[in-house]
């Protein structure tokens, strides 16, 4: 199964920049095609697309989040439930979640963080993939301020 | 349908330069796993007998676990396979770290190298695009180098790589594959293997994502093996562990063991937790395994305490899915910075055996060893057979180069490991383990060199746990610590869900832990059939010593594929799994007799000191009832006709059989 694009597309290319295995292809201000044999199903594509040109595995139309209004989930992690087990990293097609640690860490956990915020696409997959069930996504517009203090490294504001 | 699999190979001609992919069918995975069972399903057949292990005929597989990535815990393991240059028969090596799960996100369950390439390659998946590119610049450069280049090379993080460092490159029978900073894929001496056929390293970056059957059900599981895993009362330090270990040596009786206290000590300490209670038990050889714990006490065995090595250590180490993280990674104020701390294994094939109580040195070596890419076991068992060859004169001084290898002379162990490396002077004779330098040297050697089927064994005394004697001796591949004992079958606890296995009284004298019954090889069989299972799963052998009520493998297997088996119909494909290991073997000219143990370490002569005096092993009564069990004939062990048909593999008569 893979995300496809529909005729509304207007080559804006915005999906292509956004897109993590660089699964779409296509010419400026021509349609653009998605390989389904790379497509990982992260969905920024349709979150992106500024014409609703994208359709998600199951066919249905995706609907445009505005990134800059900060609307974009991005991953809360729970560290009383997470286990430091790394299925979260592992599963991020963009490499934004990584391990934190300081050099005096008394604890010796190595906790997962959101760093750096910015790359995140709002996949979910950490969420999906973490078996403690320690993610939840939330926008940063809805964030606390505890919250968004949370990313960009600092796993215990 | 969702499945945890991906239902593709990748496929590399090193010679011609060439890639393709490989579909697999849904009944390929019902048969026989994936992981082990995948390397074993496809090498059976294509590589051809009595093949050069570092020819062109050989093939190497990266595989990655049924169960990996799919929402379940502690199976975060892959596994390279191929042709053993050390054993001459089959050859597998499994490692944690991070480099399973990026296997499956490139859309491969395995990636298989045959061949060899013209010049230094790695191959590089990335998103499922694959491409061989030039390794020159990267030859000669060590696991932690090569990594972090390729890394950078690769974009940055969301990286994996598992590479070969020096010793793989120099042909080292006793090289492994290297993953996140130098853990090791160690034995086998697989790293030689990828050496030959000039692959420096493969190189993954994928996002593909990994899906459960029943994802719920899945996570359910997992949500409730983490709460069982959420005890954590206070804690034992490593000398009343010590002292621990001499009550249990002196007590007429044992306690069954259980893998909550093992859980406990692993996540205080990793395994080095075992440092000081292995040596008083007696399961820890000492001086090349002809020492006992009185030539390594307490006071000796202080300086090489969990606390010691759990000093340098600023975080712990998880491997993917790992809840425990039994790993150390020491921070910036250690001469290590980055690096992993030792594990039991390292600091006792490099400590006790060795009469070596200098922690220090031990911390330099891992870090060679880590770094050269070379298995630390059998770099440790090498290094005692030549100190013990310099004791009895078969090594003299001028023969070790100048150097003054006594019992536990850290500095000329240190120099010695630098000359293995490098494949220098003596270092070039010790470079493929104890066997082969014993063959060299003819004459007297081969008595001191403790191996079976020349891979050396692990850091477990079959004296103390006949298991091991029996699982190093019997098993296709030998010498391997990580396959069966009496003590692991306690911890797995299998009765619990399969009522036609034995189970374990809580105490039981020691008469009764000496002495054999046919229910042992019964155990030992379902030992070796369910480690397969791990194997084929990629599941980890730490957590499966919680036991199969805490480990819910089954049931996770079950949720994750779909499919609605009983834990029985898995251990017939465990069995399936060991019967194909065997027939590589059989199919490659090894006769399964020679792979017995080293008589020393099965207490021929019986020590006259220490917590295994007086000790034997009876492995040819052992051995006959397991292979029995496992369906193999009794005194050659190779597999009986009935058996192969009824598991449903090729009859051996259809290879050209050496044997």
């Amino acid at each position: 199964m893979a995300f496809r694009i529909n005729d509304m597309c207007v080559g804006c290319g915005m999906c292509l920049k956004v897109c993590p295995p660089t699964a779409i292809m296509g010419e400026p201000r021509k349609r653009h095609r998605i390989s389904a044999a790379i497509c990982i199903d992260c969905g920024a594509c349709g979150r992106i697309c500024p014409h609703s040109a994208v359709l998600d595995a199951s066919g249905r139309r995706c609907t445009r989040i505005r990134r800059r209004a900060s609307n974009w989930p991005r991953p809360i992690i729970d560290y009383d439930r997470c286990v430091d087990c790394r299925a979260c990293i592992d599963a991020c097609p963009v490499a934004c979640l990584a391990i934190h640690f300081n050099q005096d860490n008394a604890d010796r956990r190595a906790r997962p963080v959101l760093a750096p915020a910015r790359k995140c696409i709002a996949c979910r997959f950490c969420a999906l993939e973490c078996p403690a069930e320690a993610i939840t996504m939330k926008p940063p517009s809805q964030m606390t301020a505890r919250e968004k203090l949370a990313m960009d490294g600092r796993p215990n504001p | 349908m969702d499945a945890p699999y991906m239902g593709k190979i990748l496929w590399v001609d090193l010679t011609r330069g060439t890639l393709h992919e490989e579909t697999l069918p849904a009944t390929f995975y019902k048969n026989q796993l994936s992981g082990i069972g995948l390397a074993l399903g496809k090498l059976l057949n294509r590589i051809p007998a009595n093949a050069d292990p570092l020819g062109p005929d050989n093939i190497l597989a990266f595989v990655s676990g049924l169960l990996t990535g799919c929402g379940s815990l502690f199976t975060g393991r892959w596994l390279v396979a191929g042709k053993s240059p050390l054993t001459g028969g089959w050859g597998d090596a499994n490692c944690g770290g991070n480099f399973a799960p990026a296997i499956k996100r490139c859309g491969f369950d395995g990636i298989f190298f045959s061949g060899i390439s013209p010049r230094p390659v790695y191959l590089r998946v990335e998103h499922g695009r694959a491409a061989l590119c030039d390794a020159d610049d990267l030859w000669g450069q060590d696991t932690f180098t090569a990594e972090r280049r390729l890394i950078e090379k690769g974009g940055g993080a969301g990286v994996r790589v598992a590479c070969i460092g020096p010793a793989g490159e120099k042909q080292s029978l006793i090289a492994g594959v290297a993953n996140d900073r130098g853990r090791m894929a160690a034995r086998s001496g697989l790293g030689a293997v990828m050496g030959a056929k000039r692959l420096k390293a493969v190189v993954l970056c994928g996002a593909r994502r990994i899906r459960a059957h029943d994802p719920d059900a899945v996570k359910a599981l997992s949500r409730d093996c983490i709460e069982t895993l959420r005890f954590d009362p206070p804690f034992l330090n490593g000398m009343m562990m010590a002292y621990t270990g001499t009550l249990m040596r002196l007590l007429p009786v044992q306690m069954a063991m259980d893998g909550m206290l093992y859980k406990l000590m692993l996540d205080k300490y990793g395994t080095a937790s075992m440092n000081q209670l292995m040596v008083e038990i007696g399961d820890t050889p000492i001086k090349n395994w002809k020492g006992s714990n009185e030539d390594f006490d307490r006071e000796r065995s202080a300086k090489l305490s969990p606390e010691v090595f759990a000093q340098p250590v600023v975080a712990k180490y998880h491997c993917h899915a790992c809840p425990l993280g039994c790993g150390g990674v020491m921070g910036e104020s250690s001469p290590y910075p980055g690096g992993h701390k030792p594990e039991y294994e390292t600091v006792m094939s490099l400590g006790g055996l060795l009469l070596n109580d200098d922690a220090a040195s031990i911390f330099k070596l891992n870090d060679m060893f880590n770094r050269a890419g070379m298995d630390t076991i059998s770099a440790g068992g090498t290094i005692a057979f030549a100190m013990e060859c310099h004791e009895q004169g078969l090594l003299s001084r001028a023969d070790l180069d100048g150097l003054d290898l006594t019992w536990g002379n850290s500095r000329a162990i240190v120099a010695l490991a630098r000359k293995m490396i490098a494949r220098e002077g003596v270092g070039d004779l010790l470079a493929d383990g104890a066997k082969r330098a014993a063959e060299r040297m003819g004459g007297d050697a081969a008595a001191l060199a403790m191996h079976a089927g020349g891979q050396e064994l692990g850091m477990h005394d079959g004296r103390y746990d006949p298991g091991f004697a029996l699982h190093y001796s019997a098993e296709p591949t030998p010498g391997r610590h990580t396959l069966g004992s009496q003590m692991y079958y306690e911890m797995f606890r299998l009765w619990e869900k399969i009522d036609t296995l034995p189970d374990v009284a809580f105490l039981y004298t020691k008469g009764h832990k000496y002495a054999w019954s046919p229910e042992r090889a019964i155990a030992a069989a379902a030992c070796s059939r369910f480690m397969n299972i791990l194997n084929g799963s990629g599941t980890c052998l730490f957590g499966a010593l919680l036991g199969v009520e805490r480990l819910p493998l089954f049931e996770w297997l079950n949720a994750a594929t779909g499919w609605q088996r009983d834990p029985a119909d898995y251990m017939l494909i465990g069995d399936r799994i060991q019967t194909m290991k065997q027939l590589f073997n059989i199919k490659q000219g090894v006769d399964p007799r020679t792979f017995k143990a080293s008589a020393r370490t099965l207490g021929h002569p019986p020590q006259t000191s220490g917590a295994n005096q007086g000790r034997q092993v009876d492995l040819e009564r052992m051995r006959s009832d397991y292979w029995q069990e496992l369906g193999w004939d009794p005194v050659t062990g190779r597999p009986r006709p009935e058996l192969i048909r009824q598991l449903g593999l090729e009859p051996p008569g259809a290879w050209s059989d050496g044997v």
